[in-house]
């Protein structure tokens, strides 16, 4: 075995799973004001820490910010107050897929950012993630690798204002060039369901507990379709257009996320790149190989729960029976025991996050 | 009622979750027992096992309810998607 070899980082333009159509380019600009000169001082801070790491002014400076405080002008979202109750809706939900364009929105009126399901070890737990009506399985499946890997940086993400809106930071680059920063974004408890009183279109809610409907997910996919202005624009084909997108679960922790394809490892790489990623708690996703025009194959993987261009989430390695087991981000279809020989062909890549 | 389910997500028939999985040209089974080739897709219609794969004409049932493919979609590089009517 060669432990010690390190497969070599793909290019920046890596493209998620999941195909999609083509977008419009993002709109930018604005006046920067105080807020650059904030960001150039966090940036000091992470260059001061030098080893890549993102750290904040609290522990650069010993001083504490709300990242929410310093936007950009086009990141603000602004909040509308009804004329009688305390529940607040924001301006400027994002655009529903076209197939959808007359669903209606419903407000989640008992939502909460976080509960903890019956026999949950925290509240943010990798059961409470499911995948929509859209092709978004790199987002959820970014979900996934970081809600298994640390569950407290999803909770740092989500601040509930108690007035049926959510303070959401994501970490998002202006640029290729520049390290992903936290983006604070307003959204409320609406979300974009089937016909009334039904289910989410996209991305399911959580666990439903005492305490209320637990949204994360569904706060997270909305936040990101805020910020590219439709939730189109955030499938698997369209989030790298117009975006700096750099994979997700760098989208959720700000650290840089490694791309390792499978063509350049043996089983042995696979097996262990894995299971040091789970052991280290890394966030960690799977892509699985484009597999248009290959019946064969097709339906071979499909008697593993395999299905072609689509993102999973590794949640054991077994070294000794030399398999891995996968959490689908639909929420089923999981893939058990799948020998390494089998997931070579299978996969096309490993994408290990940092935290 | 028609429902559109597009290739690696996952849509609604009635109220039971329906994923779709991949789509590929290939043999399958028509609701009336007919074997045809042509563009296919797997849909998990049973949560506990692998998706079945179904072509224009093939029904499923979900929730006891039967649904028939009337409109199954493939263009290269975008995702695919097929339509079931209630039937």
């Amino acid at each position: 075995m060669n432990h010690a070899r390190s497969p070599s980082r793909a290019p920046r333009s890596a493209a998620p799973a999941t195909g999609g159509r083509a977008p419009a380019a993002e709109s930018g600009g604005g006046g920067r004001g105080n807020a650059f000169f904030a960001s150039l001082l966090q940036d000091a801070a992470k260059q001061a820490k030098g080893d890549g790491a993102l750290v904040g002014f609290d522990e650069a400076f010993g001083v504490s910010v709300d990242p929410g405080k310093y936007q950009f002008p086009e990141d603000r979202t602004g909040t509308t107050a009804p004329a009688t109750g305390e529940r607040k809706t924001v301006d400027g939900l994002p655009a529903l897929r076209d197939q959808h364009a007359t669903s209606p929105w419903e407000d989640t009126k008992n939502g909460v950012a976080f509960a903890q399901g019956a026999g949950d070890s925290h509240a943010v737990s990798p059961n409470d993630v499911a995948q929509g009506s859209l092709g978004d399985c790199y987002l959820i499946a970014g979900m996934l690798a970081v809600a298994r890997a640390d569950p407290s940086l999803i909770e740092k993400l989500i601040k509930d204002n108690k007035d049926g809106t959510f303070a959401v930071t994501l970490y998002i680059r202006r640029n290729a060039y520049e390290r992903p920063r936290p983006v604070t974004k307003t959204v409320d408890a609406r979300l974009a369901v089937k016909t009334a009183g039904g289910s989410p279109l996209y991305a399911k809610t959580g666990d439903n507990t005492a305490e209320g409907t637990e949204m994360w997910p569904a706060l997270l996919e909305k936040t990101l379709a805020t910020h590219k202005g439709s939730y189109e624009q955030i499938s698997g084909g369209n989030i790298a257009t117009g975006f700096e997108f750099h994979g997700a679960t760098e989208l959720f922790t700000g650290k840089l996320e490694n791309y390792y394809p499978t063509d350049r490892m043996d089983e042995d790489d696979i097996l262990l790149t894995m299971a040091v990623a789970l052991e280290s708690k890394k966030p960690i996703t799977v892509d699985s190989k484009a597999m248009d025009g290959q019946e064969d194959l097709t339906r071979e993987a499909n008697k593993w729960n395999v299905y072609g261009n689509h993102a999973y989430c590794p949640e054991n390695v077994d070294l000794d029976g030399r398999t891995v087991d996968l959490t689908n981000p639909w929420g089923s279809s999981h893939v058990a025991k799948l020998p390494v020989a089998d997931f070579k062909r299978f996969y096309r890549a490993i994408r290990i996050g940092g935290n | 009622m028609r429902e559109t389910i597009d290739e690696t997500t996952v849509g609604m028939l009635g109220e039971h979750r329906v994923p779709m999985g991949n789509m590929t040209t290939g043999a399958y089974t028509k609701a009336d027992g007919t074997e045809a080739r042509g563009v296919i897709c797997s849909l998990v219609v049973d949560p506990q096992q692998p998706g079945v794969f179904v072509g224009l004409g093939s029904a499923v049932t979900v929730g006891g309810v039967r649904w028939e493919v009337v409109a199954i979609e493939k263009t290269p590089g975008t995702l695919g998607s097929v339509t079931l009517e209630r039937r």
